[in-house]
């Protein structure tokens, strides 16, 4: 399977993001979600990679990806997303966020509406008032989260990232993914700007402006970004459609392997 | 408390919505708004590309990118406060 990489100069000109492009095809951009690496979507890349060119990139101060600033809103690592994309000379694409990638997505579908082909939203709100926020429990995490070490974070965040069952039938695979997160440390400050970027995002009131062909999926036992949020986003964009798995929790690419064949059918669809 | 804000949140909304209706309503006015703020960016980086020297191109460019997200967090408010 062919694959490359680079790094691209953003819009700003003193920024510098790291993507890596796998397979041949039509093309998809991943956008990961808070305080993780275009790397952690090493599953999502082996699924869709067969058919399609994957493309995934660290927002800036997170992995490879550099800048002076940090990037405190969702428009501003949409905008990033979308130099990439210049860079790459990709006229439209298909998008898949996750979390606070699938807030960044939405803006991209908003900023940037023509160079969008289908748009996939995966456990991530839409903010404004309507938006349903966290447990206090989880909410209190976030502000412990801030003062770890890595490893220490990654591990405590289990509880909050993962659904009951997976945590009972699935800590090889949990194991997993944080030996791969651990490989692509974060500056704290850029954690903390992207935890500002998403408690400042607000799509919700033009939702209904994205014009993309859109599938919304998650996880009905995350406790994150609770599911409510994902009928609130379907309820605003008409014609989208909604994908609860029922036992899954916040991270669900790593709990419901399938999801991403039933995703990459998705985009095959809209090819 | 937040029975108090939240109502306090509705009246200011409901006030933006009324005062708002002669300009076009408040969608309208968030949308000029953040028309605007992309076209001034985009005026920042147009010009930070063309000039292209040092500290000219870094100033112009930090500008572009303040006016985009000072602009951001300004509509991420408003929008919260008008439900628009």
């Amino acid at each position: 399977m062919s694959s490359a990489s680079g790094i691209v100069n953003g819009l700003d000109g003193h920024t510098r993001l790291y993507w890596e492009a796998t397979g041949t095809g039509d093309p998809v951009l991943l956008v990961h979600g808070l305080g993780l690496s275009g790397g952690a979507w090493w599953r999502t890349v082996d699924a869709l990679a067969p058919a399609m060119r994957v493309i995934t990139f660290d927002h800036r101060g997170i992995g490879r990806s550099e800048s002076w600033s940090y990037a405190y809103t969702t428009e501003a690592l949409a905008d990033d997303a979308v130099s990439i994309l210049d860079d790459l000379a990709i006229e439209r694409i298909h998008v898949y966020g996750f979390s606070l990638g699938g807030m960044v997505a939405q803006q991209i579908a908003l900023r940037h509406p023509d160079r969008v082909r289908s748009l996939v939203l995966g456990a991530t709100h839409s903010g404004g008032r309507r938006a349903t926020a966290p447990e206090p429990e989880v909410l209190e995490f976030f502000r412990r989260r801030a003062r770890m070490r890595s490893e220490e974070a990654a591990w405590a965040s289990v509880p909050y990232n993962y659904g009951p069952r997976a945590r009972t039938e699935q800590m090889d695979r949990i194991a997993e993914d944080i030996e791969r997160r651990l490989e692509n440390p974060f500056h704290e400050r850029a954690y903390r700007a992207q935890l500002l970027a998403a408690s400042l995002h607000n799509c919700h009131g033009r939702l209904d402006r994205i014009r993309a062909p859109t599938l919304i999926v998650h996880g009905a036992r995350d406790r994150m970004i609770p599911v409510a949020n994902a009928r609130t986003t379907a309820n605003r964009l008409p014609g989208a459609r909604l994908a609860i798995l029922p036992d899954a929790g916040h991270l669900y690419p790593t709990e419901e392997p399938a999801v991403d064949e039933a995703i990459g059918e998705f985009f095959a669809a809209h090819a | 408390m937040d029975d108090v804000f939240e109502h306090a949140v509705d009246v200011l909304g409901k006030v933006g919505r009324t005062v708002l209706v002669p300009w076009g309503g408040a969608e309208a006015c968030v949308d000029a708004y953040e028309t605007a703020i992309r076209a001034v960016t985009d005026a920042q980086l147009g010009a930070a590309r063309a000039v292209g020297v040092e500290p000219v191109r870094w100033v112009l460019a930090t500008c572009a990118d303040l006016t985009r997200d000072i602009g951001a967090t300004h509509l991420s408010g408003v929008r919260w406060v008008l439900d628009v």
